[in-house]
């Protein structure tokens, strides 16, 4: 009978392993199993925070939201139906949570002015290992394109953001990105397709300036 | 895709990139690149600019976060426990409200047993110097009786006979009335001796039930000389 089980779980593709995975983690949630609620922090914390930095661009909104997004799933469990996978099920949570605070700050923190210093993430960036290889100069090139590219990131319209964030960066499906932003495939590759090319027009924006110091070769006289 | 025209392939690039066409549009795309220079930086480019986003630092979760986190998955699955009979939601629900009543008194702990030490060491410090208990002086226990009797005589000297009287003192110890007894034995001059010494004396009055009351009293007021 074991092996059987055994032979059956095997002949299964990665992604009815994956979907198995999800029915019994969901299952441990719902029966309030202490391992199933660790699990679901191991596998989501990472990826929700990353999302909601990346959509709001601030580390302690994005604690907030990861709170908030963790808090809505303990508590919907129960009503998850199983329509979508938990992936696309959390991380549509993670958006939705991320736009409406996104909304609460533009109503709220309009007139605010900080007076602390900016928030320095150095710390909680996760800093690559260095390939031996890596000069000093290789690793500072890479570390401004990646500036560039966050700066790039922000800059554009939240909602290509969220779009080519989950494309791009959370290797989504584009049918998995239409059910977590809960709109067409259409209008999800139009988002990505515009986010796309928001992100390039800023960079080549930003590398075609004119350089500082040109050198002109001229012969002598 | 239906044909592989400049615009329709630089569209595809970036799926192109990312290996999601499929055979078909794969080798089309391929193949135009190849011979299209323009696509072929296009290409690069968007090879460049997906390899910058996918390589981008992940944000490392807070540690705080992570234990948040944990606290938020505990609480909640207290909460669904306690949901699943009424045993133990009532059970969880006394746990509560122990835990809350806890927390509630805790705050008070410390301050009310200091309170409570430092009023007793006041009240031992100055138990000594309270007078405690009713004032028994103005009063007279019940039951006792006590007849007229003499606190102080008259000043003024009686130069007579021994005489008996009878004297009526009310409740204030004063001489309302007196008769000689017997009657009749005395003469003018003596009366007025006797008035005086009577009127100026003070008495202490009868007592009844523990107040002083107005009574009658006979006394026996004898003359004594004393000589040297």
């Amino acid at each position: 009978m074991t092996g059987a089980f055994l032979n059956l779980n095997s002949s299964l593709t990665p992604e009815q392993q994956a979907a198995l995975d999800d029915l019994r983690l969901i299952e441990g949630l719902r029966a309030a199993e202490e391992s199933a609620y660790e699990e679901l922090i191991q596998r989501f914390q990472g990826p929700v925070y990353n999302l909601a930095w990346r959509l709001l661009n601030d580390p302690a909104d994005a604690s907030d939201v990861v709170q908030e997004v963790f808090l809505k799933i303990f508590r919907n469990v129960g009503s998850f139906r199983g329509d979508s996978t938990l992936r696309t099920w959390v991380y549509r949570i993670a958006v939705n949570e991320s736009h409406n605070r996104r909304r609460w700050l533009f109503r709220h923190r309009r007139g605010e002015t900080g007076i602390e210093e900016s928030y320095d993430d150095s710390d909680v960036r996760e800093r690559p290992l260095m390939d031996e290889g890596e000069t000093p100069f290789d690793f500072t090139v890479n570390r401004e394109a990646q500036i560039l590219l966050e700066e790039g990131l922000e800059a554009i319209n939240p909602v290509f953001r969220a779009a080519l964030v989950l494309r791009e960066m959370e290797d989504l499906s584009y049918e998995e990105i239409a059910a977590v932003l809960e709109v067409s495939i259409g209008t999800v590759k139009s988002r990505i397709l515009r986010g796309r090319d928001a992100l390039r027009r800023y960079l080549a924006n930003r590398l075609d300036r004119a350089p500082a110091m040109q050198l002109v070769p001229r012969t002598v006289k | 895709m239906e044909d592989f025209s400049c615009k329709s392939v630089q569209r595809s690039l970036w799926d192109y990139v990312a290996g999601c066409l499929d055979e078909v549009d794969r080798h089309g795309v391929g193949y135009h690149v190849q011979d299209c220079r323009s696509c072929d930086m296009h290409r690069k480019e968007v090879r460049s600019l997906r390899s910058g986003l996918k390589n981008l630092p992940p944000v490392h979760v807070p540690a705080i976060l992570n234990t948040r986190l944990r606290v938020i998955a505990s609480r909640e699955r207290s909460r669904r426990l306690a949901r699943r009979d009424f045993q133990t939601f009532f059970k969880d629900q006394r746990s509560r409200a122990k835990l809350f009543f806890d927390n509630l008194l805790k705050p008070f702990a410390v301050p009310a047993a200091g309170g409570i030490l430092a009023s007793f060491l006041c009240f031992g410090v100055i138990v000594d110097t309270l007078h405690i208990g009713p004032n028994w002086q103005s009063e007279l226990p019940m039951g006792i009786s006590s007849e007229v009797a003499f606190d102080e005589l008259s000043p003024f000297d009686c130069d007579r006979k021994d005489v008996m009287l009878e004297l009526s003192v009310d409740s204030n110890g004063k001489v309302t009335d007196w008769q000689l007894r017997p009657t009749g034995a005395a003469s003018p001059e003596d009366i007025r001796e006797i008035g005086n010494l009577v009127l100026y004396s003070t008495f202490t009055p009868a007592v009844r039930s523990g107040w002083p009351v107005s009574s009658k009293r006979v006394v026996f007021m004898s003359h004594i000389n004393v000589k040297g």
